[in-house]
């Protein structure tokens, strides 16, 4: 595996997996995969479909744990800490570290509530309205529906609807972000529009996203990992560098073959 | 086996280094000219070359807007954004050595009425091993060899050191004949832009090893 991701300023990581094997019963879904994840930076995970990509996003916030075949080896630390040890409460973890999926999934409620929903469980005790106001300010929706708080989030269209679903992510003041193709099923626009909040938001969060549209690693990204499927279809790391790097001048030329549309 | 998923681009960018080697092609015959005019007094020749110039230029362009299509409907990544970028300093060079032939054409012209009194054996000698490193850059270029490449940097140290000793037998013959020193001051230029021709082969080979590598590095000692 190439590692070529010169260390973070101030030697701390946001996550950082080491020998991280994740199985799904007796099959291996990936392999001995070690990375370090830079604070409020932009990390984006590409590779070919089945490459154990998205196994390895929602591992860093125990969203596996609901798959009950999924069988985690090795260590996630963040700040330090191995978010797999015995006594990690997943529910905890998942409040720090919160996630955007491939579809938006807005609650059938109003747009108020849906922000405002998983702060509530978490015993929120500021007020209400700032918070809400203030994470569809950062998720960049605020203009777009402050008028209409109380209508249903399913009134919004599929862009709107993904930034409120990224609003609610923030709502429950994360400091990183995993997105599983955040942008897949909106349209060009829409696309652009998530991509530039990524860029924002990276100033106060960590987002790793996972894509399979290259362009879009390229174009949002600081760090990118390429990922492949070995022989026995386990996914490991094959090139780990900062996104400029990667797609100008990769090291391996499976990551070479792979971004210029040449397969081995 | 390698499967190319993206055949028609693929052919764009053999189309691409075909239509780069053929403006080669062209500078190479525009220096060859230049030279022979200069040294054959062949006032027609060199009359050709210039009249040939603005063809090279178009062709330069043409290339470069290949290149920006490429780029902004390909959206290369890696080897083949290599590729392109490199073309696109490439076809510069060679336009500019189209520039250099251009300019022993019209010296020739500027002393084809003064004598003939300083030998030109040597400018000869010396625009063939400039002619030669541009032609080995092109061959680099095409067949993507690094090695090849760096061998024309190491080789455009010979193509200076002739130049220095044009320059001095040039000047012996003025300080000997102030009579000829119109003639002279034209040659040692004449010289001097077949050492540039030599100096951009070496750049056009620092390219193809940033082509074939992703290294950008400064050969040219």
């Amino acid at each position: 595996m190439i590692d070529t991701v010169p260390p973070s300023r101030d030697g701390e990581y946001a996550i950082e997996a080491r020998d991280l094997n994740i199985y799904y019963g007796k099959f291996r879904a990936i392999r001995d995969v070690s990375l370090k994840v830079h604070p409020r930076k932009i990390t984006a995970f590409i590779g070919p479909s089945g490459c154990g990509k998205s196994t390895l996003l929602r591992s860093f916030n125990r969203m596996n744990d609901l798959v009950s075949s999924a069988r985690v080896e090795g260590e996630i630390l963040y700040h330090g800490a191995n978010i797999y040890d015995r006594n990690m409460d997943p529910v905890q973890v998942r409040r720090h570290i919160g996630m955007v999926f491939q579809r938006p999934n807005p609650f059938p409620k109003s747009i108020y509530d849906n922000v405002a929903w998983g702060a509530r469980i978490n015993g929120y005790r500021g007020k209400m309205e700032e918070l809400v106001e203030q994470s569809l300010r950062q998720a960049a929706l605020w203009d777009e529906v402050k008028d209409k708080l109380n209508q249903s989030a399913l009134g919004l269209s599929g862009g709107q609807q993904q930034r409120l679903c990224i609003a609610r992510a923030i709502a429950i003041k994360p400091d990183t972000i995993l997105m599983d193709e955040p942008a897949s099923a909106l349209d060009p626009i829409a696309t652009l529009k998530i991509e530039e909040l990524m860029h924002v938001l990276a100033q106060n969060y960590t987002i790793i996203i996972v894509t399979h549209n290259m362009q879009q690693a390229a174009r949002a990204s600081d760090f990118t990992a390429f990922l492949m499927m070995d022989a026995d279809r386990a996914g490991s790391l094959v090139e780990y560098s900062t996104t400029r790097d990667l797609f100008t001048a990769p090291r391996d030329k499976r990551t070479e073959d792979y971004i210029t549309g040449r397969f081995g | 086996m390698t499967v190319v998923l993206r055949n028609h681009f693929e052919k764009s960018l053999g189309r691409l280094q075909d239509h780069t080697l053929l403006l080669g092609s062209l500078v190479l015959q525009a220096v060859s000219h230049g030279i022979k005019g200069l040294v054959e007094r062949d006032i027609d020749l060199a009359r050709e070359v210039i009249a040939g110039d603005p063809g090279v230029d178009r062709m330069r362009y043409d290339v470069e807007l290949e290149c920006y299509g490429l780029l902004a409907t390909e959206q290369p990544v890696a080897v083949d954004l290599r590729a392109i970028v490199s073309t696109l300093a490439i076809a510069n060079e060679l336009e500019r050595i189209g520039d250099h032939g251009k300019r022993l054409a019209r010296i020739s012209l500027r002393i084809s009425n003064q004598p003939q009194a300083i030998p030109l054996g040597d400018m000869a000698y010396m625009g063939d091993r400039a002619l030669a490193l541009v032609d080995r850059s092109l061959k680099a270029y095409a067949q993507r060899d690094v090695g090849q490449a760096k061998a024309v940097c190491g080789d455009d140290e010979y193509v200076d050191s002739l130049y220095k000793q044009a320059f001095n037998i040039i000047l012996s013959y003025m300080m000997e004949k102030p009579q000829l020193i119109t003639a002279g001051t034209h040659l040692i230029r004449a010289a001097h832009e077949l050492e540039r021709v030599g100096d951009r082969a070496t750049n056009i080979a620092e390219r193809v090893v940033y082509s074939a590598t992703g290294e950008l590095v400064d050969l040219n000692g």
